[in-house]
């Protein structure tokens, strides 16, 4: 990950993680992950919003490619529109002519990085049909348009994720193409875990990330009343950052857990007094 | 002729009848021949012999005259005897009776009245007086009762209460002479300045409500008697005003109100009078439902907090009296009312942070929290009988309804929110979690003499440690102590912020508390180390009794603070020793003064008794007094660890948590009743002890069986509810069979919202005959047919093309072609060659509500004549003779229908065409009678399968009872709203208007019902519902029109074609 963010602009060929991305295993997940890429099969993340599905890919990423010229990893976040054609490539016309332009998995298999389809059910069905001839043991991408075959390098993975919680049961992941990945499931990390990464993470006092991770568990229980996700170590991380920054721990909690959580105005109180209830004025 | 001869001659004229009468005459001629002048006893003959003269039986009359002659002479003066006589004279003319009785009372009256008011007197008489048996009566009466009326009231006043009497006897004689004869002893309870006010609106009472004076006379003096003179004035006015304006019920209304008043001190009761002729002023009608509320007001809220209110009521009711319903306001049945008066209100009330508290104390513990009010508790009756403030029995809190303890609603919300942390987090921190050891207490306390036993009596853990100890109530109590203070360090060691709110409902409790120091010596101890956990009894001076043990039990206590890991067995643990401590501390009372030396002896003594017997109450000794437990601090609850791990087990036991777990039998539990601790069955006897152990047990088993008697408690609740309460209590009841819901009604007098007005019981429909469903798809299997494959077409529409976009994901080549065609000759077309492929999925969801009222009882009347039926007919002109056909042959069939089986069949053809095009659907009957009780049948839920049991679900719809529509409504647009469909309908069939039990004003008016439906329909539009009307009622075009507005209705004019005209209807919602 470059640091320096200076708004100008790279080609994903030469994105690189420079830092090792800050990640605390929670269990096994680091070497399931591992065998799974020296295995070449593909691996599924599911778990919760937040829940570090994409920092753990990022530090796989770095941990495994630390040594590859080029970029480690190409992302895509996957939304009801992407269709085949927007991951693999499309021609374009320019001037006179057409050109073809590839897609992210195209470029992934190409140079034989770890490609990230981040919340894959979001996306076309038509887009299993490119996933599964690369997911089994042929590992070839079909370019249909160009009448073209890549042949996917060892360092080429396909990695999933989805999150099982709030996806109605028409967009939930097919037997087929579930069954051809390793799954790793994500959940949020436990209470001192999750102090250390709200610590670390926002820079906060261990007093208040340890007050912070204890209100998770506390809004956690509340799943069942429409909270179908709990809050996320991200939110945490944010009211840590506030909190850091000499915003009252109260308001930091109420701006971005109470508010961002739900819109329903009795949950919020109750969230609320929970906050108040672990907070000190 | 000279004056004296014309004297004789007179007298000689006249003669009185009677023997008596005669010597009295005598006797006053004699005696006052000297004293008058001739002329004036000329003047007294001549009258008596006019009264003589004036009728028939009037010598009666004169007698008594002549009899009272000398009397009234000498009280009064010659004038008055002769103005008396000319009276009587005049009263003749009506009845002789009159007149003696007049004679008879008048030495007593006159004392009374001044000699000038004579003249208001006779005329009194005059007016009142008549020839008939009933007026002489009522005048004789009348003339009776004026003595002891003049002690009451002056002679002014006196004319009104015989026009009262005249009023009434044109009603009825006996009530007016009853009236007479009991006036006084009503004006005796009213204040004097005030009885001019009383009688004015017995007056008015008289002519507008007569049959109710003789009861009125009794309470209305009744419920004034013992208030303030301006409070009777102002009570006596507004029911005046009340009478006059608003008649005869409202009266009613405001007298049975105000009987609540002697419950009330003077304060308060002018406090009261005072708003109420505020608001009588401006609205004499609303002063009753003022007055009709205020009583149970002033119970839950302070004067200060409802005087707000009512202000502003008031200044609402000045400033926008057109616009503004005092009426819904004052009787809170307006939401806005509710919300102002809970916006002044101090106080914080559960059923407005319940469901805050209960996802709070989910948060918190992680378990699924019922916050409940604490009488429920109290009324499970399993063992909960002191009304404690909190309380849990382990998956429910208990609280109280209202908190009014602090002078601002949010400190008295944080009261509710100590009170539900401390109750979950003895859940949180196992509290209930207490496992019998007994090798590890023995080895942890040596020093303590527990009884020695391998047996272990007692069927919980708790007990089977309380079992050890003689004074079980004293280790019992000292264990709540300890697990409370261990609960309060945890919570606000965990829970920091919440400390605030702790220490100052913690200052609160003790400022309740006694003085410890006047105590006997053992409960001084206990209540120190009660307010010590309540953040007193910082500074001790050396030389208080026993400091050492104090400071022993203190530094116990507080050790709580540094065992890693404390758990519910530390407290035991801490207990178990500060109970040794205490037992070795004599309780007495410290005032008692003992010398230091025989207090060493006592004491030594007594320490070694305790050591043989440990008992201490066997330690009869002089001044050793039984140890009384002080109270618990009430914020901490009740703690009943014992019964809520018997209830707990039992549970678990039903669950089959506990495979293992044999069951408690009635003689285990008879065992438990007797060896807890935490019930007070000692005193009972020993019948009294098999009855409520019975109690207890059915109780208890009820509760694990997860019943609880709800639906009888339902029942009975339904049959006692007064309808004119208010808003109806929110308690829920979980019942499998019926389920509670409340919805607020539409006022349309006051635009507002009558909040949880109205209760819908959500049942199942019970199963009616197997072969019905099939019966009615063989009898119209061509219908269904038809209907059927008209819906197959809605499907075929579900996939659409979007061509010519700019943006897609399918190049359209022709468009492309074309692009490059005209760029190439130099236009500058649009790149839209693109298209996209759009799925529309039919999502829709349907909820079809049938009206059960009685009124679809009715059978349907044929229309024989049917040369119309062209004009029913809606389809191609060349369909109509197979539509003719189709509708002939159905008719056939529909001999002596009633509404509601069209109803059905309609229901069924429709089902089946939903079903076949897999649209989600339920279906929906409601009925009730008043707003309490509107039923609402589930025949098919939206989502369930149409399977065997639905179809005999709709093989039993019947006509129930009347028709609330708004309630009904309300709860489909709730059902609706769960479905996730995009598209959701609700198509209501009736046969009527809305109308039920108070669905208005009264019984006529229609109008409410009408604006409330109208106001349910809008609220289901606004929430993305369809709503649409369907009525079989041939006039239903009056109202629907009103009702709906701008929401789709239909009058279906031929009933035999509902079915059909459902599923037509049906498609053309559906697709739109």
């Amino acid at each position: 990950m470059s640091k320096k963010n200076t708004g100008h602009s790279i080609s994903v060929e030469e994105f690189k993680l420079v830092n090792e991305p800050f990640y605390i295993p929670i269990k096994n997940e680091v070497k399931i992950f591992e065998e799974a890429y020296n295995s070449k099969i593909p691996v599924i993340l599911k778990g919760p919003t937040g829940s570090g599905k994409t920092r753990f890919i990022e530090y796989m990423a770095w941990k495994l490619k630390k040594e590859s010229p080029s970029s480690p990893l190409i992302t895509v976040a996957c939304h009801e529109d992407l269709t085949a054609s927007d991951l693999v490539g499309r021609y374009l016309i320019e001037d006179q002519t057409t050109k073809w332009i590839d897609g992210p998995i195209t470029r992934a298999a190409r140079i034989g990085a770890i490609c990230y389809l981040d919340e894959v059910v979001e996306a076309r069905k038509d887009t299993t049909v490119l996933i599964h001839p690369l997911t089994d043991y042929r590992r070839l991408l079909p370019i249909e348009k160009k009448g073209e075959l890549i042949e996917a390098p060892d360092g080429f993975m396909l990695v999933l994720s989805y999150n099982p919680g709030y996806q109605s049961i028409t967009k939930d992941l097919k037997q087929s193409t579930r069954q051809r990945f390793v799954s790793i499931e994500f959940d949020y990390p436990p209470e001192e875990t999750e102090a250390k990464i709200i610590a670390k993470e926002s820079g906060c006092s261990t007093k208040i990330a340890a007050s912070l991770a204890l209100l998770a568990i506390k809004v956690r229980n509340l799943r069942e009343y429409g909270l179908s996700e709990g809050v996320s170590t991200r939110l945490l991380i944010y009211a840590g950052s506030l909190i850091k920054k000499g915003v009252k721990p109260i308001e930091a909690c109420i701006s971005t857990i109470v508010w961002s959580l739900t819109d329903e105005r009795e949950l919020q109180d109750s969230i609320e007094e929970l906050v108040r209830s672990i907070f000190t004025e | 002729m000279n004056s004296f001869s014309k004297k004789n001659n007179i007298e000689n004229n006249y003669s009185p009848t009677s023997e008596i009468a005669k010597i009295a005459y005598q006797d006053f001629l004699k005696t006052y021949n000297q004293q008058l002048s001739n002329n004036e006893i000329t003047d007294y003959i001549k009258t008596c012999m006019e009264i003589t003269n004036s009728s028939l039986r009037a010598w009666e009359a004169s007698d008594s005259y002549v009899k009272e002659s000398t009397k009234l002479i000498q009280s009064f003066d010659f004038e008055t005897l002769i103005y008396i006589g000319n009276t009587a004279k005049k009263l003749c003319a009506f009845s002789p009776m009159i007149a003696s009785n007049y004679i008879n009372n008048s030495a007593l009256i006159l004392e009374s009245i001044d000699k000038n008011d004579l003249d208001r007197y006779t005329n009194i008489l005059t007016n009142t007086a008549g020839s008939n048996w009933k007026d002489i009566a009522l005048t004789n009466a009348f003339i009776s009762v004026t003595f002891d009326l003049l002690k009451s009231i002056p002679l002014i006043h006196i004319k009104h209460v015989s026009i009262i009497a005249k009023n009434l006897s044109e009603k009825s004689h006996d009530l007016a002479i009853t009236f007479l004869e009991n006036f006084d002893d009503s004006l005796n309870n009213i204040h004097q300045p005030s009885r001019i006010k009383f009688i004015k609106l017995v007056n008015e009472l008289s002519i507008v409500s007569w049959p109710d004076v003789a009861r009125i006379l009794e309470t209305l003096p009744a419920a004034l008697k013992g208030t303030s003179n301006t409070t009777t004035k102002s009570f006596l006015i507004i029911g005046y005003q009340i009478l006059k304006n608003d008649g005869r019920k409202a009266f009613e209304d405001y007298n049975n109100a105000i009987s609540d008043l002697i419950n009330f001190n003077n304060l308060d009761q002018n406090w009261i009078a005072k708003f109420a002729i505020k608001i009588n002023k401006l609205d004499s009608n609303s002063s009753v439902t003022f007055l009709q509320q205020i009583f149970i007001l002033l119970k839950i809220y302070s004067k200060k907090d409802l005087a707000k209110w009512l202000n502003e009521g008031l200044q609402y009711m000045q400033n926008n009296p057109k616009n503004f319903d005092a009426n819904a306001y004052f009787s809170l049945e307006s939401t806005f009312s509710i919300q102002s008066l809970y916006r002044h209100a101090n106080l914080e009330l559960l059923d407005n942070k319940k469901e805050l508290l209960e996802k709070y104390c989910k948060g918190l513990s992680g378990i699924n929290i019922n916050i409940l009010d604490v009488k429920e508790l109290i009324d499970r009756q399993i063992g909960w009988q002191v009304s404690y403030i909190a309380a849990t029995d382990g998956e429910h809190v208990y609280l109280p309804n209202k908190i009014n303890i602090f002078n601002t609603k949010h400190n008295n919300f944080l009261a509710y929110k100590v009170y539900a942390t401390h109750q979950v987090s003895r859940l949180e921190f196992g509290s209930y979690a207490y496992k019998f050891e007994y090798n590890k207490l023995l080895e942890k306390n040596s020093d303590i003499n527990l009884k020695n036993t391998t047996e272990f009596s007692g069927i919980t853990e708790i007990q089977k440690l309380f079992a050890l100890f003689s004074d079980k109530k004293l280790i019992s109590y000292l264990f709540s102590v300890v697990e409370d203070y261990r609960i309060d360090y945890l919570v606000n060691t965990k829970y920091p912020g919440i400390s605030n709110a702790y220490n100052m409902i913690k200052k609160f409790e003790l400022s309740k508390r006694v003085s410890p120091f006047n105590l006997p010596y053992r409960e001084m101890l206990i209540e120190s180390i009660i307010q010590y956990t309540l953040g007193g009894m910082r500074n001790i001076s050396e030389e208080l009794p026993y400091v050492d043990e104090y400071t022993q039990a203190i530094n116990l206590l507080n050790s709580i603070k540094t065992i890693d890991g404390v758990d519910v067995n530390s407290s035991v643990e801490i207990s178990v020793q500060i109970y040794t401590l205490l037992k070795n501390i004599p309780n007495f009372h410290s005032i008692h003064e003992i010398d230091k030396s025989k207090k060493d002896v006592v004491s030594s003594e007594s320490i070694s008794l305790l050591a043989d017997s440990d008992d201490v109450s066997s330690v009869n000794l002089e001044n050793n007094q039984e140890t009384e437990l002080p109270n618990l601090p009430e914020h901490l609850g009740e703690f009943k660890p014992d019964l809520v791990e018997l209830i707990t087990y039992v549970k678990n036991q039903q669950d089959g948590i506990e495979s293992n777990a044999s069951g408690f039998d009635q003689m285990q539990l008879q065992e438990f009743l007797k060896q807890t601790t935490e019930l007070n069955v000692s005193e009972l006897s020993e019948g009294e002890f098999s009855e409520y152990s019975n109690l207890f047990t059915n109780n208890l088993m009820d509760l694990s069986n997860a019943k609880f008697d709800k639906q009888k408690k339902l029942d009975a609740d339904l049959e006692n509810h007064d309808l004119h309460d208010g808003p109806i209590s929110q308690s829920k009841y979980t019942n499998e069979k019926v389920r509670e819901f409340f919805y607020d009604e539409w006022n349309f007098r006051s635009r507002d919202y009558k909040p949880a007005w109205c209760r819908v019981l959500e049942k199942e429909l019970d199963f009616g005959e197997i072969d019905y469903y099939d019966q009615i798809i063989s009898e119209h299997s061509k219908l269904i047919k038809e209907t059927k494959r008209k819906f197959e077409y809605l499907k075929p529409e579900s996939m659409h093309k979007e061509k010519r976009l700019e943006d897609g994901d399918e190049i359209d080549l022709d468009r492309l072609v074309d692009f490059y065609a005209e760029k190439l000759a130099g236009y500058s077309p649009l790149a839209d060659f693109y298209s996209k492929r759009n799925k529309i999925e039919r999502d829709v969801a349907v909820a079809l509500l049938l009206d059960m009222s009685a009124s679809t009882d009715e059978i349907i009347e044929k229309d024989i004549n049917s040369s119309n039926q062209y004009n029913q007919y809606s389809g191609a002109p060349g369909t109509y003779f197979r539509w003719l056909a189709s509708r002939n042959s159905e008719k056939s069939f529909n001999t002596n229908k009633r509404i509601i089986d069209i109803e059905k069949e309609s229901a069924i053809v429709l089902s089946e065409a939903l079903d076949s095009i897999g649209d989600n659907y339920g279906l929906y009957g409601f009925s009730g009678y008043g707003r309490d009780n509107v039923e609402y049948f589930v025949i098919k839920d939206i989502g369930e399968k149409l399977d065997k049991n639905v179809h005999r679900k709709i093989a039993n719809i019947q006509p129930v009872r009347s028709t609330r529509m708004g309630p009904a409504i309300r709860h489909t647009i709730q059902k609706l709203e769960l479905s996730s469909s995009k598209v959701k309908i609700m198509i209501m069939l009736s046969d009527g208007r809305p109308q039920d039990h108070e669905y208005g004003k009264d019984r006529t008016e229609k109008v409410y019902a009408i604006h409330d439906t109208r106001q349910a329909l809008l609220e289901a539009k606004h929430k993305g519902i369809t709503p649409f009307l369907l009525t079989v009622d041939k006039d239903g075009h009056d109202y629907l029109q009103e009702m709906c507005n701008d929401i789709g209705y239909e009058v279906v004019s031929d009933i035999d074609s509902l079915p059909e005209r459902l599923t037509n209807l049906y498609k053309k919602i559906s697709v739109k």
